[in-house]
Formats: structure tokens, sequence, C-alpha cells
């Protein structure tokens, strides 16, 4: 019996990444250079924090014209309110009233991968060619992110609410994989800490109704209902060393950079979509009564092929189209 | 020449091969090319392309010399070769003339008249575990129900798509002609006997407007390819000519109290009062037929003689086509109460 293959970690020898400064700055490398995730592309100064104070607002008059203000100063007084610097910075006056802005600071930009830089354009962005794992993410819905990966280690659905509070202390630019099951309840949680991406075994309906309705990045490693996230797929992203990810909703794929050398370099494209069934193989189960578990084959005979579930070492009978090769 | 006839469907291809000396033989794969699926390490084509070239190895086929045809539904796939002939199936549909074909899947059912798919209108409200498993199976397109009830909600997903486009489903099937049903859905080697008779009760159901009908069946999805062959060449139009669906029965949909007299070839006669809401069967066999004498309000009085088939005369007197009144929980009852109606004449037929 014949039955098509899924890679759900599939190695990708080649993608493009543009990592960008938000505005003109240096670029301190140069094209044909091998980078890591933390080696400094370039930086520029960027502005972190600002106060818009409006147009009625009254600066403290200053000794010298640079307009700056030391953290804690008095800055002027908006009526009868008063304000002082809450960090040190400068008072400007804009079209739409003054505003503080905090010192610039350095910003780093960094590759996040592993590669060679390609190309350079206006101080400003630099192409670097890498390679991934690509993890399969059958259900997906939402924007394309990049972000830090958070990996919760599978919790109950009741845990997972309490890693929130713990372990999420700012939301900006994290992708987190919840666990095994998401529901309405988590993901109202998420969107409450402001979370924009997230990641999970399976989700009930509503929370997935849930986040296309709220425009959050969902992607589902098996699919509706409570079902487990594939160990293989739990075990690769908690163990990734470079927590810069890439969610490519559109293609239903979670890129993962690594480097170079990794053990994942043979787990490239299939030669054949199809595989004759054998002892030993990995499989998806698509039964009604099983749907989504992921088993290995014990005996594959004329009358029907025999999977042990690995979630619960039960055997059950499985016949085409009912079931996927997992690789 | 020898000749493939490839049917790509929404979850599965189909194959029929014609040798020099015209015999025929066949091969069914169930999985089809899903983006959610494949998209991120194999494309449509590249799926296809092997695909192709395992079922002609499977048929033990030379590539050399061979002819290769296709249809399929939304689209015909490439395969890196050119096709000798390419045409959707719902354009291929378009030329037949001697029945109205009615094409079931899980997302569309489509007749030679219009075309239904599950964006179009709601669709039925079902509890958590059945909307979760439908909803994987459109993510996973090759899975298939193990379960009769997991069948069943597969089907009453596809009757509430068709119900809740009432106007539409006028429409696919109004012709007086023969009704053939086949599918994604009712392929034989997929279909145990316990889904075949929850099928029948979904047809039967599926066809709304008052009047008298003729439905026929194709589980072997031979259809599409001998149309297709007959349209590629004349030369292969016997295949068309000689291929018989098999013949469900006669459907007589006559909603309200209906009272009809049986009169068989062998003489004998009976009067039958049915009430609302019901589904009767009388049996008659594919090779008999009999003179029936209708009458109720919406039909008025109506005389015909009709064939038997697997299900013989059905007499069904449910109000179909009032949205209003025949709802999900409505057909659910009516599969429930007609399951063993069914066994029976099938065990007798």
């Amino acid at each position: 019996m014949y039955v098509p293959i899924i890679k759900k970690l599939i190695y990708k020898s080649q993608f493009l990444v543009e990592r960008v400064l938000p505005k003109e700055g240096q670029i301190s490398v140069s094209v044909g250079d091998q980078v890591d995730p933390s080696v400094k592309l370039g930086t520029c100064k960027v502005v972190y924090e600002m106060v818009k104070l409006g147009s009625k607002f009254k600066a403290v008059k200053q000794t010298d014209d640079l307009n700056h203000y030391v953290d804690g100063a008095l800055v002027g007084t908006a009526g009868r309110k008063k304000f002082f610097a809450p960090f040190n910075g400068h008072l400007e006056e804009t079209s739409e009233g003054f505003v503080f802005k905090a010192e610039d600071k350095d910003y780093w930009l960094l590759p996040g991968v592993w590669g060679e830089v390609k190309d350079i354009s206006n101080n400003r962005s630099v192409l670097v060619k890498s390679q991934s794992v690509d993890i399969h993410v059958p259900v997906a819905c939402g924007e394309q992110f990049s972000g830090e990966l958070v990996v919760f280690p599978n919790p109950s659905e009741m845990l997972a609410e309490q890693y929130f509070h713990n372990y999420i202390k700012s939301a900006a630019g994290k992708v987190v994989y919840v666990g095994n099951h998401l529901n309405l309840e988590l993901i109202e949680k998420a969107h409450s800490l402001k979370l924009t991406a997230l990641l999970a075994g399976s989700a009930t309906k509503d929370a997935y109704d849930y986040a296309v309705e709220n425009n959050i990045s969902l992607g589902l490693f098996v699919g509706f209902g409570k079902i487990n996230t594939p160990d293989k797929i739990y075990q690769f992203i908690n163990e990734v060393t470079n927590r810069y990810v890439f969610f490519l909703v559109e293609k239903n794929t979670l890129q993962i950079p690594v480097p170079t050398k990794n053990e994942y370099q043979q787990n490239g494209k299939p030669n054949k979509i199809l595989k004759y069934i054998r002892k030993d193989m990995e499989v998806q189960v698509l039964n009604s009564e099983n749907f989504g578990q992921i088993g290995t084959v014990d005996r594959a005979t004329k009358s029907g092929i025999f999977v042990k579930l690995h979630e619960n070492n039960q055997e059950v009978e499985v016949n085409p189209p009912n079931l996927l090769i997992i690789e | 020449m020898p000749i493939l006839s490839l049917k790509y469907g929404s979850s599965n291809v189909n194959a029929v091969y014609l040798d020099d000396k015209g015999e025929v033989s066949s091969y069914f794969l169930g999985y089809g090319y899903s983006k959610d699926l494949y998209a991120h390490f194999y494309s449509e084509q590249d799926f296809y392309t092997d695909v192709v070239d395992h079922i002609i190895s499977q048929l033990g086929v030379s590539k050399e010399g061979l002819i290769v045809i296709a249809t399929g539904f939304p689209n015909v796939p490439a395969i890196g070769q050119d096709y000798a002939s390419s045409v959707t199936l719902d354009e291929l549909f378009k030329k037949v003339n001697d029945f109205e074909v009615v094409s079931v899947s899980n997302g569309a059912v489509f007749t030679q008249n219009n075309y239904l798919s599950f964006h179009d209108g709601t669709k039925t409200k079902f509890g958590n575990m059945e909307t979760n498993y439908l909803l994987n199976l459109s993510v996973y397109n090759n899975a298939f129900p193990t379960r009769p009830s997991d069948y069943n909600l597969v089907m009453s997903n596809i009757w509430g798509m068709l119900n809740s486009n009432r106007e539409n489903t006028k429409e696919l099937m109004l012709n007086s002609k023969p009704i053939v049903f086949f599918g994604d859905v009712f392929y034989k080697d997929l279909i145990t006997p316990e889904f075949e008779k929850i099928a029948y009760l979904y047809f039967i159901s599926m066809v709304v407007n008052p009047g008298v009908f003729n439905l026929k069946i194709d589980d072997s999805n031979l259809l599409p390819h001998y149309l297709h062959l007959k349209n590629y060449n004349v030369e292969y139009s016997k295949y068309y000519e000689e291929f018989e669906p098999e013949i469900l029965g006669t459907l007589v949909n006559s909603p309200g109290e209906t009272s009809c007299l049986v009169s068989t070839e062998l003489g004998t006669s009976q009067l039958m009062d049915i009430k609302k809401n019901r589904i009767f069967f009388i049996p008659l066999d594919s090779g008999a037929s009999a003179r029936l004498v209708i009458k109720s309000q919406e039909l008025g009085s109506v005389e015909k003689t009709v064939k038997g088939g697997k299900l013989g005369v059905i007499i069904d007197t449910r109000p179909k086509h009032e949205i209003e009144t025949y709802d999900y929980n409505s057909l659910q009852m009516d599969i429930n109460n007609n399951l063993k109606n069914i066994h029976e004449i099938l065990a007798k037929l």
C-alpha cells in the first residue's frame, strides 16, 4: 500500500532574510561575510521613548539652548500640572505641540540567523542567505510574523495562564507556543497581554475564530480539537538554540534558522511523494477514533495496517486514505 | 493506441486504462493535493507528476506512446507533460444530455445546471466534536470517515449546504431526466454497506422538488472517464453507451398526504394511503416495472409507469422543499427512522 509522505520538519538550505535598521545608519559588515545570530550588522541612533505634551504646554526656561533635561527635572506645566522628565531627554516643538523625547540610543542590527551577507542597501538593510528547519503548521491564520520564540513546556490549560503571567514580561516581538491545546479562555488571556503570535498543537474552533477576528497570527501543529503536538516537533522547538523565528502563515510554515552544520541537514525534500508502507514507519492516523495521533507501524499486511499510537501505546488498525507517513 | 484517463477529485485520483485491445483496468488512489499539507515542501505539479507515474507503474503500463487525458475539479493539475485532452469536470458534464449528473463531494455539489460550494450560505451548526472533525477533514482532505456517525455527519454537512441554498438546490435537480449520483463521498472502495444506506437516504433527501424522479448511482466513478473518452474520440463512445449506472429506484416526491395505487406486471394492485412526513418503500426490482396512480394535493393526479431498482419505488411525503418546516433535526429523525427500512428493502431486492 502506497501512502504520501508529510514532512513535519524539513531542512531548507537556502532562504534569504532582509534585516533593516529603523533609519539610515552605519553597516559594519561586507558582502560575503559569514555571520551568526549575535554578530552586529550595523547600528543607528533611535529614540526609544517619547511623551506627547500638547500645544498648551509651557516649558521652564533652560540656561542653554539644547532643551536638555535630566531624569526628574521639571520640564514645564500643562495647566496646573507639572511635568517632570521621566528620563533623560529633550523637548521638541512640533506641528502637533510639544513632545518630550528620550536621548538617542544605539540600535544594533543583529541577523538572528547563521549565514552569508549577500547584499547591503543604502546603509539601511542587509540581505543574509541562511538555512533553516521548516516546521509544518497545517492550520495557520493571521499575518506573517517574526520574533522571539517562547516555548511553554506543554502545561495543562490551567497552568498555561500562570505561565503567561510569570514568563511573558513583554509581549512585543514574541511568538509563544502555549502547549498542546489552546482554548478560548487562553487566547483571550493572550490577547489581553497584547500577544499577537501564538502556536499550539490544536485549538477549539472558537479559539481559532477569536484569532481570526482579532488578527492574531495562530499556528496549529495538528488541527482542531484536543490533539497533542507531535513529540518530534515539540522536542525541536524546545531545544532550538536560536530563538528568532519566522512564522510564514501563507506557507503553513514555522521557519527556524539553524547553523550550517546540523543534524537535520539530511532531512530534505523526498524523491517521491508516495512510499510503500512498512513496519517501523512513523505515521499520522486520521481515522475518526484517533484523528491526528502519531504512531509507529507495527505490522503492514494485505488486510490492514496496525499502528501503535505513541500517546497510549494502543494498537489500532488503519487503512489508506486514513494515514500519512511522517518524516 | 493505449489510453489513460485520469480524474482528479478534491481528495483522490482515479484512473481508467484502455489497452491496445480495448481491455479496461482501473486504479484508485485516495489522496489528493492539499496546500495545507504539502505546500511547505512539495508543489502541486510535483505531487501529481509522482502520482501519475505511480498509477502508470501500478497498472503495468508503458509510458511510450501512451495517450493521457484528464478531467478534474476545480482544475486539472499540471503533471509536467501535455495531456492529449484536458477539461474540467463541470465543463464535461455540460455535454451530458441523457441524464442529470449530481457530483457530491465534501466541499461542493454540482450538476450541469448549477454549482454549490461550502463557501455559499450558512451551514448547519454542529456540536464541538463534530465541528472539530469537519474542520479537520477540510485540512486533511484525504481522511475518510470510519464510523457511520461521522459519515452521517459529512453527508448532513453537505445536505446543510444544499439546504441553506434552497433556491439553488431546486435548480440543481430540475430535470425530468434520470438523476445519477456519484462523487468523492460515494466511492465503492471507501464506503461500507452501512455508509451506503446512509448515502441513499441523503440522495433521496437531496431531491426536493415535487415530482417523479428516476434515481441512479455510480459508485465506481467510471462515468466521467467514459464521458471524457467519448468526447476525446468518438471511437471510444461505445464505453459510454454501454455504461449503465446502477438504478437506485423511482422517487415520488409528493409532500403531504398521498394515496398511491400500484399495479404490477403480474396483475396485482395495491392501494396505499401514506401520511405526511413519511418515506415509504415499495419493493420492485430493477428488471420490473409498475403502473402508479398518485393522488395528492401537491401533485394532483399523476399516472406513470415506473421502473424498480435497488430501493424499489420510494414514496416520499416529507415537505423537503419547505425550509421553514423541514430542518436539520427533521432530517436526522428521518435518517434514523428509515435506516432499518432501507436495510430491509435492500435485503428483499
